[in-house]
């Protein structure tokens, strides 16, 4: 009987191989350890620059006006001619002219009364300079109907003041660590399970089917460690470049994703932060995904026969993996009883509930729970199938359905020689 | 003397899709000891490769069962392996490590003991002429180097048995010769080591005991000697031709 220390010690001597053959691959090096340090920064900084560049443009930018023709001796146009930034042009058409770019926002103008009239902002949503035109007539107009209304209460002998009856202000309640939580809500639990899994990704197909592309299977299988601590060693080697992947995503992300919230809003000059659960609930998510689709991703794997069969194999799933946690984004979905059954949107939803500040204590544990035993149930059908001498020597047919349909129907074909005998014990 | 290998009716039968159920090997019963150099010798496809894989516990025998070194094939399948060094001709190395690496690894998941690992890979470093690129990664070395890599990774742990498969093939004379000099130099050492071929000229200069088998099943075993007097036969080229064509070889 061998001592469940040497089975440790030859898990750990797979494991620490595995993670020298695997981070000396340029694939896994650019899914787990590039992509997440340079993506995201790359990504932020330019779209940054381009929000900056492009609101520094559009307040340099005079906007293009247009008004009916004869509408030059209205009140209103006559303070919006003295503004530095707008252009007034007549135009017969203020509609097709917007349309077309001839200018950037139309003002009609009802009602002949020189002091004030409703007045109708044409305008293109689909273009930011139309946007902005609209935005400055809107202040125009507001600084415009005060001072009228201020003239007017002077002229009855009435205090300007008076005519301000509902004067609001905002006042946001948020801290800036529900703030900091909301935003990054939105964007931090998607792309940490897309970024784990494709950290799981290349590992995953490269530890079986790679070693027998290579030839170096059979002269692995035939040292003194046990097929268990084999599968065991490049199982966890699978979770490990899954979870950098997915930590080096998080520390990514949240570096530059509060530099980049705080180079493009307008935060009242208060800080972001987030809660201090959400940080270790992030990684414990991260875990929780790699070891979850690392099994699946190795299950699938295993019966290919060629790298680039195992990529075929594993690509669907990798996509369809990520669609759960898509529910993340939308506002409405919050991690309750039932979404807690879910795989991968409960660890998304759990992940943002983190990074709001709330995670109800039930559905978490539920969560987790169902997780585990999800892991459980595929790392058990991925040993099962990973001990079968056909997976073993690569003559899994590239499908698991095809696989499972071959073996059933063909009863009980020979196991590994590990198992093969009723009074054998298990290698 | 007790050999240190021993093969009682060992059988395997593969389903194929198209072939139905295919025996590769059946009935083979043989014995090796210390010191000695079987030859399995047959053509491709005589079964030669199975047998070495079912010793080696890569494949499951059917039927039968073997002892190496007195580990039961079927109980004891990791000692087994602790117990033998296996290559292949088609066996590979990772490429993303070096020589020394890969020396490392295997004698650390064969048990070696953790002490004498260094100085074992530097024994076969220098045994081998590997200092030159034993620090280099094993996807930039030649066919010859990285041979010689695989040799030294089969015997890392100086196992008491060598299941070599025919570990001469596309390889060049230089490198091959070499091969065969140092599968001499184990068995002066006292190790036990089955060797399949189907090239006659290595079988006559190494094998101790050759058995001749084809079509999964063992026709003859025997020394040269004895095989030459029993076919009535010079050459072993001759004897295989005897044996397959039906001669009265008859197993030991």
């Amino acid at each position: 009987m061998r001592a469940p220390g040497e089975f440790l010690r030859d898990i750990v001597v797979v494991f620490v191989n595995e993670i020298r053959v695997q981070f000396r691959d340029g694939h896994v090096l650019l899914s787990t350890l590039l992509l997440p340090l340079l993506l995201y920064p790359l990504v932020f900084w330019a779209t940054g620059e381009f929000i900056t560049i492009g609101r520094g443009s559009l307040e340099k930018t005079r906007s293009r006006i247009g008004l009916p023709p004869g509408a030059t001796t209205h009140s209103l146009v006559r303070r919006i001619h003295d503004e530095k930034s707008a252009t007034l042009l007549p135009s017969e058409d203020g509609d097709a002219a917007v349309r077309i770019g001839e200018i950037d926002a139309y003002l009609d103008l009802r009602g002949e009364d020189p002091r004030g009239s409703d007045a109708t902002i044409i305008y293109d949503a689909s273009r930011p300079r139309s946007v902005a035109a609209r935005d400055r007539l809107n202040e125009w107009i507001l600084a415009a109907r005060r001072d009228a209304l201020a003239e007017s209460m002077t002229a009855k002998g009435l205090s300007a003041s008076s005519a301000s009856v509902f004067g609001r202000e905002y006042t946001n309640v948020a801290t800036p660590g529900q703030m900091g939580g909301y935003l990054l809500g939105l964007l931090l639990p998607l792309t940490m399970v897309a970024m784990t899994s494709m950290g799981a990704f290349y590992p995953a197909i490269d530890v079986l089917v790679g070693e027998r592309e290579r030839r170096t299977l059979e002269s692995l299988l035939a040292t003194g460690a046990s097929r268990s601590a084999i599968v065991v060693g490049k199982y966890l080697t699978v979770v490990a470049a899954a979870v950098v992947a997915g930590s080096l995503n998080l520390g990514s992300m949240l570096l530059t994703g509060f530099q980049f919230l705080r180079s493009v809003g307008d935060f009242g000059g208060e800080e972001f932060s987030l809660p201090p659960i959400a940080v270790p609930t992030m990684l414990l998510g991260s875990l929780l995904i790699g070891a979850l689709l690392g099994a699946a991703m190795i299950l699938l794997a295993s019966l290919a026969r060629t790298f680039k069969e195992g990529q075929s194999l594993v690509t669907p799933f990798y996509s369809l993996s990520i669609l759960p946690a898509v529910v993340a984004v939308f506002p409405g979905f919050r991690l309750t009883v039932g979404t807690a059954f879910i795989p991968i949107a409960n660890v998304a939803l759990t992940m943002r509930g983190a990074l709001q500040g709330e995670i109800p204590t039930v559905p978490l544990l539920l969560a987790l729970g169902w997780n585990l035993l999800l892991t459980a149930v595929l790392l058990a059908v991925a040993a099962w199938v990973l001990r079968q001498e056909d997976v073993l020597v690569g003559e899994g047919g590239g499908s698991l359905t095809q696989y499972l349909r071959r073996r059933l129907g063909r009863g009980a074909a020979p196991r590994a020689a590990v198992t093969a005998s009723s009074g054998g014990r298990r290698a | 003397m007790t050999p240190i290998v021993a093969v009682e009716g060992l059988g395997k039968t593969f389903h194929d899709k198209s072939r139905g159920h295919v025996q590769a090997v059946r009935d083979l019963s043989f014995e090796a000891r210390d010191g000695e150099i079987f030859g399995l010798l047959g053509p491709n496809g005589a079964g030669k490769t199975t047998t070495l894989r079912m010793l080696a516990t890569i494949l499951s025998p059917t039927t039968g069962s073997a002892t190496i070194a007195g580990h039961d094939l079927l109980r004891d399948p990791t000692e087994i392996r602790r117990s033998i060094g296996y290559l292949s001709s088609d066996t590979g190395l990772y490429g993303r490590l070096t020589s020394r690496e890969v020396l490392r690894f295997f004698a650390r998941l064969s048990h070696y003991p953790a002490e004498r690992i260094r100085e074992r890979i530097e024994t076969l470093v220098e045994r081998f002429g590997m200092a030159e690129f034993a620090d280099v990664r094993c996807d930039r070395l030649s066919t010859g180097m990285r041979q010689k890599v695989s040799i030294a990774r089969a015997v890392i742990h100086d196992p008491p048995v060598l299941i070599l498969d025919e570990p001469t093939a596309g390889l060049d004379i230089i490198v091959g010769e070499s091969l065969l000099r140092f599968i001499e130099e184990i068995r002066a050492q006292g190790k036990c080591i089955l060797f399949s071929t189907h090239v006659m000229r290595e079988a006559e200069r190494l094998c101790d005991r050759i058995g001749i088998i084809h079509e999964g099943r063992l026709l003859a075993v025997g020394t040269l000697a004895e095989l030459q007097e029993r076919s009535g036969k010079r050459y072993l080229e001759e004897i295989f031709v005897h044996l397959v064509e039906g001669g009265d070889g008859e197993p030991i």
